[in-house]
């Protein structure tokens, strides 16, 4: 799909950005962002603001920092989500005269690591549990396409923690039997229902996605009009995925206890 | 009190939903709303009494003293399903003893976030709780409406949420009237400076403006030439 972008504007790459969750024991969550663009060229322009803004669903907050430079480390205090919740993040650099308010450049979707998980999230599959009606685990995909798609696990199983369905979705049985199904419904999504081969240099999550099952299969994404030679390069990255991960030893292991 | 459907429930209210697409005289489950095996106590204190709304405003204004706003509230997908079978009648009217019954998501809350902004209780809560009155510009019409002019702003995240851009809206489509309000002649249609122009050019401007920082004098100052033909006629 050829996309139009008359104003000049630049995305921030992700390696510039981490944002980190912190939780108070009374589940208040605050955080802090480096932001760090000392490797961007060409340099970004000067005199924009750096506006922050955190979202899930409905909810919604902003925090202007003013001024940015090249090296940032700044600290917001969230009030309008608590944990386990963890927002995603978007930046922004954002020209404070003329033409004030046109965005200079972005990062969208930047997903923190959660309270209590050392290091940054960078997971393509990002892993939450809720209330499903039935299913134990089913692959959502995001409105807007920036975020990145969710593996949701019903939260009869799990209790009601983000950190009890990130062990499960480490536990043997669920890893060899879900992972290779979610990687196939991602892909199915993205290269036949969405139809979106994205380009090479697509820094969202069609693009990551892409490239991993790129890597998996060991050639380039098929020709987008043929539908049975997509299909088959979607069997041939799951089956990549379901051996990197030795998903049948592990559920054999299962089996056999 | 209000309940919260199960997963028995829910597949209750969906079959129902199929069977009344091919004959809308079949009775809804209503039986479901208080059974135990099928719901669950979801707000004990709350009570869903009233069910004279003339507009999807005064609707989502009474939700909203109802049901307070979270997060979990919004994704909660047997909480609001159970609500619209209570309020199936105002949702899905009978017309002449027979009841046209549209797509799923608008009764059944859809689990992806892509079309959670068609159920039709849930949205008009949403935007009341966000906009207050301002609202009024994507709630207007009967409760069964769901309002396809508002599509275009209501399914992008950083539209729906932005208030400044509800105020445009207000602005630009509603005029007050001795009886109320109404939207203005012509809005919904599908020519320039309409509801749903603003929509398509507000999600190419989301990609190139800081649209959550700006004014609504500034967002206003922002907009083409084809949108005067509503600023210019204030009463129109």
């Amino acid at each position: 799909m050829r996309r139009f972008n008359y104003t000049g504007r630049r995305k921030i790459p992700e390696r510039c950005v981490e944002v980190t969750l912190i939780a108070a024991a009374d589940g208040a969550l605050s955080f802090s962002l480096v932001l760090d663009l000392k490797e961007v060229l060409p340099p970004l322009p000067e005199g924009c603001a750096l506006i922050v803004e955190a979202y899930d669903g409905s909810l919604f907050e902003r925090f202007d920092f003013g001024a940015a430079t090249t090296r940032m480390e700044v600290k917001g205090t969230l009030k309008s989500f608590v944990a386990p919740q963890n927002p995603l993040f978007r930046l922004k650099l954002v020209e404070a005269s003329d033409p004030r308010g046109q965005i200079a450049a972005h990062a969208r979707s930047i997903r923190a690591a959660a309270p209590g998980q050392e290091g940054r999230a960078r997971s393509l599959l990002h892993v939450t549990c809720r209330r499903l009606d039935g299913e134990v685990f089913r692959v959502e995909f995001p409105s807007d396409g920036h975020d990145y798609p969710t593996l949701v696990i019903n939260d009869v199983i799990v209790s009601n923690e983000d950190v009890g369905a990130r062990s499960l979705a480490k536990h043997p049985a669920f890893v060899s039997l879900v992972m290779p199904q979610a990687l196939r419904e991602v892909l199915t999504r993205l290269l036949l229902i969405d139809h979106q081969a994205p380009p090479p240099e697509d820094d969202t999550w069609r693009g990551k996605w892409a490239r991993f099952a790129e890597t998996l299969v060991g050639s380039p994404l098929p020709d987008e009009n043929n539908e049975e030679e997509i299909l088959n390069f979607i069997s041939k990255a799951a089956a990549a995925f379901a051996h990197r991960i030795c998903a049948t030893e592990r559920f054999k292991m299962v089996v056999n206890e | 009190m209000i309940r919260r459907l199960n997963e028995a429930g829910l597949e209750s209210f969906r079959n129902w939903l199929t069977l009344a697409r091919a004959d809308g005289t079949i009775a809804p489950p209503i039986a479901i709303l208080t059974d135990d095996t099928c719901s669950e106590l979801a707000l004990p204190k709350a009570t869903l009494s009233r069910t004279d709304f003339d507009r999807r405003l005064e609707f989502g204004e009474y939700l909203a003293t109802q049901v307070s706003h979270s997060a979990a509230a919004e994704a909660d997908v047997g909480f609001w399903s159970w609500i619209a079978l209570h309020y199936i009648d105002q949702i899905c009217p009978a017309e002449s003893g027979s009841r046209k019954v549209y797509e799923t998501e608008r009764y059944i809350l859809d689990r992806d976030y892509t079309g959670r902004y068609r159920h039709l209780c849930r949205t008009p809560w949403l935007l009341v709780h966000l906009h207050e009155k301002r609202a009024r510009v994507a709630l207007d019409g009967a409760l069964h409406r769901h309002g396809e002019a508002a599509e275009q702003f209501l399914s992008r995240q950083q539209l729906f949420t932005n208030k400044a851009l509800f105020q445009v809206l207000d602005r630009l489509y509603v005029t007050e009237t001795r009886a109320g309000w109404r939207i203005k002649t012509g809005a919904r249609s599908k020519t320039s400076g309409t509801m749903r122009r603003f929509g398509k050019i507000m999600r190419q401007f989301d990609l190139t403006w800081d649209l959550n920082g700006m004014h609504p004098d500034e967002l206003f100052k922002l907009l083409p030439r084809e949108f005067e033909v509503f600023t210019s006629h204030p009463a129109k």
